[in-house]
């Protein structure tokens, strides 16, 4: 029976206007979508091994320590799923913008767009008269004339209905995944076939949800015209409204210093503070050396004491240790401001991270913000990934720390006359910056959660539903 | 005659059900989005000021900030993402703006990014216009469907009354919900102490309500039109979504995509090679000079090179730079002819715009800092070689920005407004044809 049902819902959305409409803007958009991002993504790894090639020529001639740093700064490299999901950056990039303006302009077109916001929509607008159309009509009362149970009609309408949004998404989908195939380029391997895998699971678990809340609020209504209107304020809040307000929501509870606050409080306790700080030690240790070497206390002119210290091995004994001391006592006052500063930072960090986190959790009541998030974690260009980025700089700028103090020590060995800051240095057995994309069971992993949470919401549509149909007047 | 239908038909929207949580959608959201947006303001510009008395400056280094806009609080465009700070110097112009901390981009929660802004601009844009869509689509197709249009034209009714009148209550309805939101986003920034609204402000803030009238306007025409020529109400709804879909979300991202891939741009590489090439009659000059004044020539003569040969580096590369600006405002033009026929664009580009929030006003705040940079700042540091103790004496000039003229940007936008109000005559027009040729039995 509930084969016949799911089977006469296909039919009757097969034939309908809506699945025509819908089935064409998705077998247009997808595959020109995904050209589009292909051919952008074949230009990302194009642009960034130039960039490559080219910070190691560099390298080969201009490699002092001093420039060292910014030239070989960690770079995310392009990724094969580019050609599908742009993903969460950090941020519109300011440089990014430079280079190209368009994608600050608009946001781009990609996989997570077309079902976070076009199929989210044909699932409501396949949905919303199921139940209060059926009415309108009066085939509702005949259907149940016939001792059909409820619960089969409506298992019959999520599930039919389902399907048929599918199908187009999926065939416009193969469409666009030739151009991955036929282009030599894009190396997709297994792992992002699987994760694609697992995005779609997601993709039609959230078309699922859509299309269930559709049934759910037609099941409400009386009339299909109602039906629509809170159909699609649902969907103004669910998939725009609340991604949008959560991070402000967030920095309303969870609120954190302004940067620039921070970084004015930096610059008061590594400066004017510092300078205080250090004076007062020096003059406390330079007190305790005088009484040591009673003959500093004579007020000598430089050169003259340069020329005592070349007469007067004591003096000069007396004098270096001077210069340790003031050395000391500087050392001391940059320890201690440097120590309050960076203690600032972190405490901005956690904060922000606390606040980012909160945001998150916000927003994952909206269907559309976990779906996004699950598909940006399964391809390696969500928030995730950004951790695992930053995780990775750090432990490379340790290397690189100790590399840098290593061979400068060495160099100093060999030669102390040098200023090897500012020579150039070989440094082909520099520690280079190398990404590794997280493995697939751990991105699966991370996109468990929103799914998770995106399922439960599914089943509680479902939920609601069914108890919404079961007492729903059908005269 | 027309005045009995007017009342009838506002009536019978105040009363529906639709209108009702349409317009609570509309009011609860225009008040979350302006309370949010208006504090986020209020601390942009506390940091702005901060960063303004407490940023370290001297008088060579100097820096610019680019203070937050205030009707940003209505439409966000792209004030807090293009940046805010540009440090002068005179061997560079900056070609840029970074974040105050000299960060690549402007702090913000993460997760925000990815998901548009909320506010006025998107109230009108996404909510209003699909309120529009659902108080006329059945104009006309429901009116056919439960027979009532043949009795109303039974009664000798001109069908053009009749339509005149559907329409102006509806655009009456529809407009007044828009004037509601509209005060009480205005009346919660007023109420917030860090919003000063100048006259001319207020005259922008009118024309941005104004532009929102309009694409409202073409909205309900466009439903007028479909709710005519269609035969059941279900059907006009279901093409009426699908064209929203299309016009609203589609289009102009798929005109950006197309324009973004057939308009190239100079690579980095290409752009170093051009700087290096368009300095490099002076490379020598420079090196000497370098040489000499390094190796202990401090004479003023000398000094003076240095700096004059410094500063048309500065210059040139500007030039470079410029070149690629030029560049990317022609793929940025592309991308907006190739969506000129989206209403939502057109909106858009309008009211940023008309907020100061657009690519352009970003524009001419570089091209003021140039021109500070050429003149002003020029001069200022000339006067270190020619008369030091001048230099010591005077303060470092200001730098200013002159706000655009209301009228200026009614000009530029002019394009824009023409084409919608064209858009919503044609379709006026359209629909008025499609009614007077419809079959009403």
């Amino acid at each position: 029976m509930l084969s016949a049902l799911i089977k006469k819902e296909i039919r009757a959305n097969l034939v309908s206007f809506r699945f025509v409409a819908v089935a064409a803007m998705v077998l247009i958009v997808v595959p020109v979508a995904i050209l589009v991002l292909a051919n952008d993504a074949v230009k990302k790894v194009d642009e960034f091994s130039m960039r490559r090639t080219e910070t190691e020529n560099y390298l080969k001639s201009y490699a002092h320590f001093n420039r060292l740093q910014n030239v070989v700064q960690p770079a995310q490299p392009p990724l094969p799923a580019y050609a599908l999901v742009r993903g969460i950056s950090s941020d519109v990039n300011i440089e990014e913008f430079d280079d190209d303006p368009l994608p600050v302009m608009f946001p781009l077109l990609d996989l997570t767009f077309v079902v976070a916001i076009l199929l989210s929509l044909a699932a409501l607008i396949f949905s919303y008269d199921a139940v209060c159309g059926e009415k309108e009509d009066g085939t509702l009362k005949l259907m149940l004339a016939n001792g059909l149970p409820r619960a089969k009609i409506l298992l019959g309408k999520v599930i039919g209905g389902t399907v048929t949004l599918l199908v187009p998404f999926v065939a416009s989908l193969i469409l666009g995944l030739f151009v991955i195939l036929l282009n030599p380029r894009l190396a997709w391997s297994g792992s992002d076939w699987a994760a694609l895998g697992v995005l779609l699971a997601g993709a039609a678990l959230y078309v699922f949800f859509f299309f269930v809340l559709g049934v759910f609020i037609s099941a409400r209504h009386q009339s299909s015209s109602a039906s629509i209107m809170t159909s699609l304020c649902a969907w103004v809040v669910f998939v725009l409204v609340l991604p949008n307000l959560s991070p402000y929501m967030a920095s309303l509870v969870a609120p954190a210093p302004s940067r620039i606050k921070v970084g004015r409080e930096v610059f008061r306790l590594t400066d004017l503070e510092r300078d205080d700080l250090g004076r007062k030690l020096q003059a406390d240790r330079l007190r305790e050396l005088v009484k040591k070497y009673p003959v500093l206390t004579e007020r000598v002119s430089d050169t003259e004491a340069k020329a005592r210290a070349d007469r007067d091995p004591a003096y000069k004994e007396a004098m270096q240790a001077r210069v340790r001391e003031v050395q000391a006592a500087w050392d001391e006052a940059n320890r201690i401001q440097n120590g309050k500063a960076n203690a600032l930072w972190d405490d901005l960090r956690l904060k922000e991270e606390a606040q980012t986190r909160l945001a998150k959790a916000i927003s994952m009541i909206s269907p559309a913000a976990d779906f996004t998030y699950a598909a940006t974690d399964l391809t390696s260009t969500g928030l995730m990934n950004q951790k695992h980025f930053d995780d990775l700089s750090t432990l490379w700028e340790q290397s690189y720390e100790d590399y840098v103090r290593a061979r400068t020590a060495a160099l100093q060995k060999q030669d102390s006359t040098v200023d090897w800051w500012n020579s150039p240095v070989d440094v082909s057995d520099m520690p280079r910056f190398q990404y590794r994309e997280e493995a697939v069971d751990a991105r699966i992993a991370g996109a468990l959660p929103p799914l998770g949470i995106l399922a439960a919401l599914a089943l509680l549509a479902f939920g609601a539903a069914y108890f919404s149909f079961v007492k729903y007047d059908v005269r | 005659m027309i005045g009995v239908i007017y009342k009838r038909e506002i009536l019978d929207h105040l009363k529906s059900a639709k209108f009702l949580i349409g317009f609570c959608l509309t009011l609860a959201i225009a008040v979350a989005a302006t309370v949010i947006n208006v504090q986020d303001y209020g601390r942009r510009l506390q940091d702005y000021r901060a960063a303004q008395r407490d940023l370290p400056a001297n008088k060579f280094d100097i820096q610019i900030f680019r203070p937050p806009e205030v009707l940003s609080v209505l439409v966000q465009g792209k004030d807090r993402t293009l940046g805010n700070k540009a440090s002068v110097n005179y061997m560079n112009i900056p070609d840029r703006l970074t974040g105050y901390m000299s960060e690549r981009s402007t702090p913000r929660p993460k997760s925000l990014s990815g998901f548009g802004s909320v506010d006025f601009a998107f109230l009108v844009r996404v909510v209003l216009s699909l309120l529009v869509i659902f108080l006329a689509y059945d104009a006309v197709a429901e009116e056919k469907q439960s027979g009532t249009l043949k009795l109303a034209l039974a009664n000798a009714l001109p069908r053009s009354s009749l339509l005149i009148g559907k329409a102006a209550a509806g655009l009456t309805v529809v407009l007044g919900s828009l004037l509601a939101a509209a005060a009480v986003a205005v009346l919660i920034m007023m109420v917030h102490p860090a919003v000063d609204l100048s006259g001319a402000d207020a005259a922008r803030i009118l024309s941005l309500v104004a532009a929102s009238a309009l694409y409202l306007t073409v909205f309900y025409m466009l439903s007028l039109l479909v709710s005519a020529a269609v035969k059941r109400p279900a059907t006009a709804l279901m093409v009426l979504l699908q064209l929203w879909i299309f016009l609203v979300v589609v289009y102009p991202n798929l005109g950006v995509s197309i324009a973004e891939n057939f308009y190239k741009l100079p690579t980095d590489r290409e752009m170093a090679e051009k700087k290096v090439a368009a300095f490099a009659p002076y490379g020598d000059e420079l090196k000497k000079v370098q040489a000499a004044y390094f190796g202990g020539d401090r004479s003023q003569p000398t000094g003076m090179r240095y700096f004059e040969l410094q500063s048309l580096r500065s210059r040139l590369w500007n030039d470079v730079d410029r070149e690629l600006s030029l560049r990317l405002s022609g793929q940025l033009e592309r991308a907006r002819w190739i969506s000129i026929l989206s209403p939502a664009a057109l909106f858009n580009r309008v009211v940023e715009r008309y907020a100061r929030t657009d690519i352009e006003e970003y524009d001419r705040f570089l091209a003021s800092v140039e021109r500070y940079w050429k003149t002003k700042y020029m001069d200022f540091q000339v006067l270190f070689y020619k008369d030091l103790p001048a230099y010591r004496k005077a303060a470092t000039p200001p730098f200013e920005h002159p706000a655009e003229g209301t009228s200026e940007a009614w000009a530029a936008t002019a394009p824009q407004i023409v084409v919608l109000a064209l858009l919503a005559l044609i379709f006026f027009a359209a629909a008025s044809t499609a009614f007077l040729r419809k079959d009403v039995r």
